[in-house]
Order: structure tokens, then C-alpha cells, then sequence
């Protein structure tokens, strides 16, 4: 009983290595989140389709495939995924994330000086005149084409106090 | 009819002629050269990220420009394929197998003269072709009613699956992926909010340029991040431009060919310029005297694919001009700056704005023209600009990103989203999931429930409408049997085959 036990441990550790096997759980969850939304929602019927009616269907469906690759990719003898690099995410992310934050209450050239800056935070290879001038630069290019060239309504500088 | 082609044609003329449209068709097609000659940008990243500068422009002028920034991409695309071996989409990857091989032993720039020149033949006698045959049709969609419009999507969706790269099983999931993320917002019908989670900036649903953006662009610099730099191999000698003649008479033939084969799959629903470009490398590496010069530099493996690209990227535009139904990735993003247009794509479009028509094959044309008196003079700037370190080029990218979703919406929860999507696409790359069915499934899926609810609410709940009216039935029969031959074995390792080719 216990081996059985830690032999599927074993076997499931393996599991989630297989790329396949995650592909189909992702999958997996996708559809079970869209099945459980679609389902607290008025069903109707297909010739008065209410808002739930494609979403509990797409979610079962997506769902069903989802376990059919899961099972396939962990039976299969299929590639192994590979590693995920967490510095680039944690970078991009957190470009994003600053300049979300900043770009309304900062305005638009500091948010795009603190996007680049996190951005570059993973790779600070070169100087920091090089580094300097791509801020200016970028920001640069950013004010000219979108404030000026587009016409975007959006502040240059902090505003508050203003 | 002939004399209806030239009134059509002249009036596409006066549109395109102003000064004003003939500069933002430049604008597009230097802006989309740009872009997309850096390394580590492919077309679909370009038109992603250049999509929110036409939105602010008239409709005509922005579909113009849309138009000049997908050549432009397409032919950036292939530089770098041909100077990097870095294809950035599916449709250049042949393009530089022996595009590459030809820069290697020194004679880049002929590779790149014949990239254009095949491009730009193959773009004029696609826009003659255009022409002549899209009123028809459209004439013959006008029949189209909802059921068969919900067909012809369905078919859609089907060869976006046939054609993803990977597992058919994982593409088919993708695009359900993308219907599910279509159906988020308000429902039209009820008015009642689906799949938001409670959350305010979901109520309008997820705009596609947030999606595309995340899936596409913010993914791409991620995996692009965890590969070491300096290990691309670079052709600084670029050599001589304007082919010889030896060099043209071995392209001219394999030029007519790919845009034979062009035009044609750029028109079928589902297929497109990755499709054309591979059949016609196959096609010319069949027919060659010999087969073995393939892959060390033959033109005629640059000069095909390349006509055949470029002519499907723009018969592309048939159907989704006039049936509104995309057939990649890149025209799917082009139908959704449409829609934010207001624009309607569909077989009454060229009744009820002849213009907006009209203009675009004119400017298709002229797209062309600019692109070949663009590039050959300023091959040695791009091949500069390649050399950007990627470390200067992904914050610009990102800004680009930020500021682009952020000037769409005005909503910062759109920045955060689209982090959110870069995540996802990134998990999406590592797990082998081709994104282009996604973001077909995710375009195409409110159209789809749409007409689903319209033709039955025609019916009254009558399901037959599906069986008996001849369009929808033989495209709902040809997408059953797609997918069926798709799903057994033995066609699929036979496409495999096709694909590692």
C-alpha cells in the first residue's frame, strides 16, 4: 500500500516534468474556471441562448481535452519541459507593473523612465552613461510620437499639487 | 464589367492620391520596415505594437496604413531571416534556409534585391488579381445569411488548427482557450456580465490589443531573455544589391510560380503566407535540376517563398475584407483595428464603402512600390540596425507596449493585463502551444455566438438551418472532415513530416 503510494508520488513528480502533462492541466484549469463561471449563469437553451450557455459548454470542452493531452503527455514518452527563466518574467512584469502605477499619477516621462529602469534591472551590463542615455532617449521618442505626434491626453510631469 | 473595374480602380486612385494618405502609406510601410527588420520582432509583435498610432486616423487612412505597416513587417521579417537566419514568423523560416546560405557565401544583397523584387511583382499581379475577382466573391458572400456565416468561422478556426505548429489536440484547446477569453464582458444579448470575476475593467471585455500584446509581444521578450546574446550569427558584407542577369533568369520563373501558389492559398479561409511560402519551396525544390544546391544558397528557394509570401499576405485581405474571416495571427489583429474602425468587414462592404475598398487595393500597389524604393537603396541601414544590442531594444519594446495598450483604453488595469498575458503567452511558449489559434478563437468567437443566436432566432430554434442551406452545410461538412483526417495518425505523422521540411 505505501509503495504503491510513494511510486505514484514518484510517477507524479515525473509527470510534472512532461510538457504535455502541463500543457493539458493548464488547459485543464482554463476550462474548469470557465465551466464553474459559465455555470452560475442563466443557461436559457440553444434557441435562446442565455450568457452561460457557450461558457459552461466551451469550459466543459476545453476541460475534456485538457485531461485527454494531460493523460496522453504523462503516459507518453514526450519531451520534458523546459526550465522557466524567473529573472525575464520578474522583469518584464515589473516593467509593466511599474508603469501602470506611475504613468497617471507621475505622468509620462518618469513612468517610461521607471519602465525602462526596472526593465533593465536583470541585465545591467554596460555603463551607466549607456544606460542614462537610453532612458533620455526612449523617453524622448516616447513624448515626441505620442504626446505631440498622436495627441495623447496624458500628463508629461507629476501633477499632483496642480 | 471591365469598364466598372477601371471606374473601381480610379476611384481607389483618387482615394489613395491625396497627399495626406500617401504619407501615412509611407509612414506605414517605413514604420513596419523599421520595426520589424529588428531582430527579435516578428510581424505580428510590429503590427501589435504600431496598431495604436492608426487609431486615432480616419478609417480609410488607417486601414492604408495598416496595410503599409503589414508589407513593411513582412519584408522586414525577411531581412533579418535572410542577414540572421532569425525568421520571425512561420512564413520566412524557408526563406532563410538558403537566404542565409546565399549571405554566408557573400552575396546577401541579391538575396535581399530578389526577396524585393519577387515581392514586389508578386504584390502587383496579387492586387490585379484582387481586383478582377474579389466583386465576384463578394457578389457570391452576399448570399451568405447567418448560418453560413457561422460555417465559414467555423472552417476558419479549423485551418488555423490544421495549420498551428505542435499537437493538433493542444491547438484545438488553444482556440477554445481563445473563445472562452472572447465570451469575457458584458453578454450583448442579456446584458448581463460573464467570466469578469467582479472586476470592473473586464466589463467591456479584454481588448485585443491587450491580448495580442501579452501573447505576442511581452511573451516574446521573455523567451528572448533567457537565451544568451551574441550568439546570432551576422552577415556584415552585404555586396551587390541589383541581381545579374544569370540571377534573374533563374528567379523569374521560380517569381511566377510562388505567386501563382500565393494568391491562391492567401484566398482559402484558414491558409496562408507561412503555407504558400513552404509549398512553394517544395514545389521548386521538386522541380529543380538539382535538388541537393536547396539549402546552400539556391535563389531559387529565396526568390519563390518570398513572391509567395508576399502575394498571399495580400489575397489574404479577400477574405477578410469581404467575409471578415482572418486567416493567421497577423490579419486577425488587422480585422480587430477594423472593428475598433467601426468598420464591418463583409461582403457589403464594397457597396457601402467603395472607397474604404477600393482605396486599400490601390494602396497595396502603391504599398508595394514604396517598399521596393525604400529597401533597395537602404539595405545597409537595416543591415545597421540589426546590430542594436537586444538590451537596448526589449525596454523600448516593453515602453512601446505600456504606452500603446495604456492610449487604447486610458485604463492603467489594461497595463496590468497585459503583463498578466505576457506571463501567460510565456507559459504558453515553453509549453509548446502555438498562440495563433488563440488569438483566432478569441476574434472570431463573439462573431461566431452572434451569428449562432441569429440564425437560430431566423429559425426559430430550428437546428436544420445548419444542414439545409448548401453554403453552411459543405463548409460545417469540409471543417468535420478536417478535423477528423487531422486527428488520425497516419495523415497527422505525414504532416509532420511537412512541417520539419
Amino acid at each position: 500500500m505505501a509503495r504503491t503510494a510513494s511510486s505514484f508520488a514518484q510517477q507524479l513528480r515525473a509527470s510534472l516534468r512532461q510538457r504535455d502533462f502541463l500543457a493539458g492541466l493548464l488547459f485543464l484549469f482554463l476550462g474548469a474556471v470557465t465551466t464553474l463561471e459559465g455555470a452560475g449563469l442563466h443557461q436559457g437553451s440553444a434557441e435562446r441562448m442565455g450568457p452561460g450557455y457557450l461558457p459552461l459548454r466551451i469550459g466543459l470542452l476545453l476541460a475534456a481535452i485538457g485531461l485527454v493531452i494531460a493523460i496522453k503527455g504523462a503516459r507518453g514518452e514526450r519531451a520534458g519541459v523546459e526550465r522557466f527563466a524567473g529573472l525575464p518574467i520578474l522583469a518584464a512584469t515589473a516593467a509593466l507593473t511599474v508603469f501602470g502605477f506611475a504613468i497617471e499619477d507621475l505622468g509620462l516621462i518618469p513612468a517610461s523612465a521607471l519602465l525602462v529602469l526596472a526593465a533593465r534591472a536583470i541585465s545591467w551590463r554596460g555603463r551607466a552613461v549607456e544606460l542614462t542615455a537610453l532612458v533620455v532617449v526612449l523617453a524622448a521618442i516616447v513624448v515626441v510620437v505620442f504626446r505631440y505626434g498622436l495627441g495623447v491626453p496624458v500628463p508629461l510631469w507629476p501633477t499632483w499639487g496642480a | 464589367m471591365s469598364m466598372d473595374l477601371w471606374n473601381n480602380l480610379a476611384l481607389g486612385l483618387s482615394v489613395v492620391g491625396t497627399w495626406s494618405n500617401l504619407a501615412y502609406c509611407f509612414a506605414g510601410v517605413l514604420l513596419g520596415t523599421v520595426v520589424g527588420v529588428l531582430p527579435g520582432v516578428g510581424p505580428v509583435v510590429t503590427i501589435a505594437l504600431l496598431l495604436p498610432m492608426t487609431f486615432g486616423l480616419p478609417a480609410v487612412t488607417a486601414i492604408i496604413m495598416l496595410a503599409g505597416i503589414y508589407y513593411g513587417a513582412q519584408y522586414g521579417g525577411s531581412t533579418t531571416a535572410i542577414l540572421m537566419k532569425l525568421p520571425g514568423e512561420p512564413s520566412s523560416v524557408v526563406t532563410a534556409i538558403d537566404g542565409h546560405a546565399m549571405a554566408q557565401r557573400g552575396e546577401a544583397g541579391i538575396a535581399l534585391g530578389i526577396a524585393a523584387i519577387g515581392s514586389f511583382i508578386a504584390g502587383t499581379i496579387a492586387a490585379a488579381l484582387m481586383a478582377l475577382f474579389s466583386p465576384t466573391l463578394a457578389h457570391f458572400a452576399l448570399e451568405f445569411g447567418p448560418a453560413d456565416n457561422f460555417a465559414l468561422m467555423a472552417f476558419g478556426l479549423v485551418g488555423a488548427v490544421v495549420l498551428a505548429r505542435g499537437e493538433p489536440l493542444k491547438a484545438i484547446a488553444m482556440v477554445l482557450v481563445g473563445l472562452a477569453f472572447g465570451l469575457v464582458g458584458t453578454d450583448v444579448a442579456s446584458n448581463e456580465e460573464r467570466m469578469t470575476f467582479g472586476l470592473s475593467s473586464l466589463a467591456d471585455g479584454i481588448s485585443f490589443v491587450v491580448a495580442s500584446m501579452g501573447l505576442v509581444g511581452v511573451s516574446e521578450i521573455i523567451a528572448n531573455l533567457e537565451k544568451p546574446e551574441g550568439e546570432r550569427t551576422f552577415q556584415r558584407r552585404i555586396g551587390r544589391i541589383w541581381p545579374d542577369r544569370a540571377a534573374l533568369r533563374a528567379a523569374w520563373k521560380p517569381i511566377l510560380r510562388g505567386t501563382g501558389i500565393g494568391s491562391l492559398f492567401g484566398v482559402l479561409p484558414g491558409a496562408g503566407a507561412s503555407l504558400a511560402s513552404f509549398t512553394s519551396y517544395s514545389v521548386e525544390k521538386k522541380i529543380a535540376r538539382d535538388p541537393s544546391r536547396f539549402g546552400n544558397g539556391a535563389i531559387e528557394g529565396v526568390a519563390g517563398p518570398e513572391s509567395a509570401n508576399n502575394a498571399a499576405a495580400q489575397t489574404n485581405f479577400v477574405p477578410l475584407l469581404t467575409l471578415g474571416l482572418p486567416s493567421g495571427a497577423t490579419t486577425a489583429l488587422l480585422l480587430g483595428a477594423l472593428t475598433i474602425q467601426g468598420i464591418v468587414p463583409g461582403p457589403q462592404i464594397m457597396e457601402q464603402k467603395p472607397d474604404l475598398f477600393w482605396g486599400v487595393i490601390v494602396s497595396m500597389w502603391i504599398g508595394n512600390v514604396m517598399l521596393v524604393i525604400l529597401n533597395l537603396p537602404l539595405v545597409g541601414v537595416w543591415a545597421r540596425m540589426m546590430q542594436i544590442p537586444y538590451r537596448w531594444l526589449y525596454p523600448a519594446i516593453l515602453l512601446f507596449c505600456a504606452i500603446g495598450v495604456y492610449t487604447v483604453s486610458n485604463t492603467t488595469a489594461d497595463v496590468f493585463l497585459t503583463a498578466g498575458f505576457g506571463l501567460l503567452g510565456y507559459v504558453f511558449i515553453k509549453l509548446e502551444c502555438d498562440p495563433a489559434p488563440l488569438l483566432l478563437g478569441f476574434i472570431l468567437g463573439p462573431l461566431m455566438e452572434e451569428n449562432f443566436r441569429r440564425a437560430l432566432i431566423i429559425t426559430q430554434g430550428d437546428f436544420h438551418v445548419f444542414v439545409s442551406r448548401p453554403i453552411s452545410v459543405t463548409l460545417l461538412a469540409a471543417a468535420t472532415v478536417l478535423l477528423i483526417t487531422l486527428l488520425l495518425p497516419a495523415i497527422r505523422r505525414g504532416r509532420e513530416i511537412a512541417f520539419q521540411e
